[in-house]
């Protein structure tokens, strides 16, 4: 009874709290201050400014004015309800996702474990974007989600490789009991990027075969959560705001902070599973929160550098790059990581 | 400090979705609560924005999301049917008969070198 009560507790504690709902949206809102601070600098603006110490509030006046001061505009054929349902599922999916990271006090733990994160992480979340939308019709909506499903095609598949590359290095050279799992790959993977016991030929591959993973699912993060160069499902001068064109009030404000958190739960993603997360250090230690902090940002930038660069690609051209630069070098490297 | 649960993938999958389906419906009771709705039920909030056009506009000939998912596939991957149509429709016969030989051939050795691996090694 007593064992019942404390995973009761704990479930509660990490779906809610920590790194659950509460703590995910915080950070969410934060990484979306950072994003447009950042790309605002690099062009030449100031970025969120008025809320908060150097606009750091911002995102959070813009969130709380929208979903408690603002309402919904309704339409003869919208349905607010499936529209809140679906976005909330997709809310909840990403949630859940990180009870199998080593962050949360509850961790889930199984062998294969990374089909549990492949369903949470990129089933839900874009059937979810697809219910939201579609709850909301319009031609622009339409054509926006036939825009982010023909990416998706390509997106998709090179994230799941990505992340197989690490997971099919560890299970051979580190044989555990639960293999493909996302929490012994990520207390494992720090191994693969300094271990001086493989032989120098093994390392380099080891090590190139990470980079082009690492690069692969970075682009094409950026191209899930539909930021610059890979935003044309949203291309705001031809189909006025895509899948978001009919949004208003809160249920905008969920789906600005369910596009957040896509963004937050992928960089943690890339910096457990690949840079393995505080390593060298331990989570409850100064230098390990300062390290997870410190790789996270890393990454937040880069993706924010990638959006501020580039302009926008038409449906072809960004297709194709996709499978160029990632989906190719991704499954590349997965055949690769299978036979060395 | 931390509770780590050693599951099988299906009770992960369950109890994940468990969690999932518990957020889905706290989150949409929350909106519920907290979501207030334009008033007024005039002919300009109650239609579709399209650009400022009338609905009207909807009953002309769209292309389907379907054609234009197609479309886009079909655009990208058209250089490697060109490339197929080409190598095989030259109006050469023996072109086309290079072609299927190439493959055939390709196919015949994999088969062998299978067959031989099978044999000596089983599976």
């Amino acid at each position: 009874m007593e064992a019942v009560a404390t995973l009761m507790g704990y479930a509660i504690l990490s779906v809610l709290v920590f790194p659950g709902l509460v703590a995910l949206s915080v950070a969410s809102l934060l990484t979306e201050w950072f994003v447009r601070k950042t790309v605002a600098r690099m062009q030449n603006r100031m970025g969120p400014a008025y809320v908060g110490p150097i606009g750091l509030l911002q995102p959070f006046a813009d969130f709380f004015k929208l979903l408690l001061v603002k309402r919904y505009v309704e339409q003869r054929y919208s349905s607010p309800l499936l529209a809140a349902a679906g976005v909330a599922l997709g809310i909840g999916a990403l949630t859940t996702a990180l009870l199998l990271f080593p962050l949360s006090p509850l961790r889930l733990v199984a062998p294969y474990d990374v089909i549990a994160f492949i369903y949470l992480m990129i089933l839900w979340p874009f059937l979810s974007l697809i219910i939201v939308s579609l709850a909301w019709p319009n031609p622009f909506v339409i054509a926006g989600v036939s825009r982010a499903i023909a990416l998706a095609v390509v997106t998709e598949p090179t994230l799941v490789a990505s992340i197989l590359v690490p997971m099919n290095i560890i299970a051979k050279r580190y044989p555990q009991v639960q293999p493909y799992s996302i929490y012994y790959t990520s207390t494992t993977v720090y191994k693969l990027w300094a271990d001086p016991n493989v032989g120098v030929v093994n390392y380099v591959i080891t090590l190139l075969l990470l980079i082009a993973s690492m690069i692969a699912i970075i682009i094409a993060v950026q191209s899930k959560v539909m930021l610059k160069p890979f935003d044309i499902p949203e291309a705001e001068q031809e189909l006025i705001a895509g899948f978001a064109t009919e949004f208003s009030g809160p249920i905008y404000a969920l789906f600005r902070l369910f596009h957040d958190m896509k963004i937050t739960v992928l960089a943690l993603a890339i910096v457990y599973i690949f840079l393995g997360g505080p390593a060298p250090y331990s989570h409850l230690t100064v230098e390990g929160v300062l390290t997870l902090l410190a790789k996270y940002v890393a990454v937040v930038f880069i993706v924010s550098l990638v959006r501020g660069a580039f302009g926008r690609f038409r449906i072809d051209q960004a297709i194709r790059k996709i499978v160029a630069y990632a989906l190719i070098p991704s499954v590349i490297a997965l055949i690769l990581s299978l036979i060395i | 400090m931390a509770l780590t649960m050693v599951l099988d993938p299906v009770s992960l999958i369950l109890f994940s979705s468990l969690f999932t389906a518990t957020l889905l419906v706290l989150i949409t009771l929350m909106f519920k609560a907290v979501a207030k709705k334009e008033g007024g039920s005039a002919e300009d909030t109650a239609a579709m924005y399209i650009g400022g056009e009338h609905e009207n506009i909807l009953a002309l000939k769209f292309p389907t999301s379907d054609a234009l998912y197609w479309g886009i596939l079909k655009r990208v991957f058209r250089n490697v049917y060109n490339y197929l149509i080409n190598s095989l429709h030259t109006g050469n016969v023996l072109d086309w008969l290079k072609y299927m030989s190439m493959w055939y051939g390709f196919l015949m050795v994999l088969a062998i070198t299978i067959s031989i691996l099978f044999i000596l090694y089983g599976w």
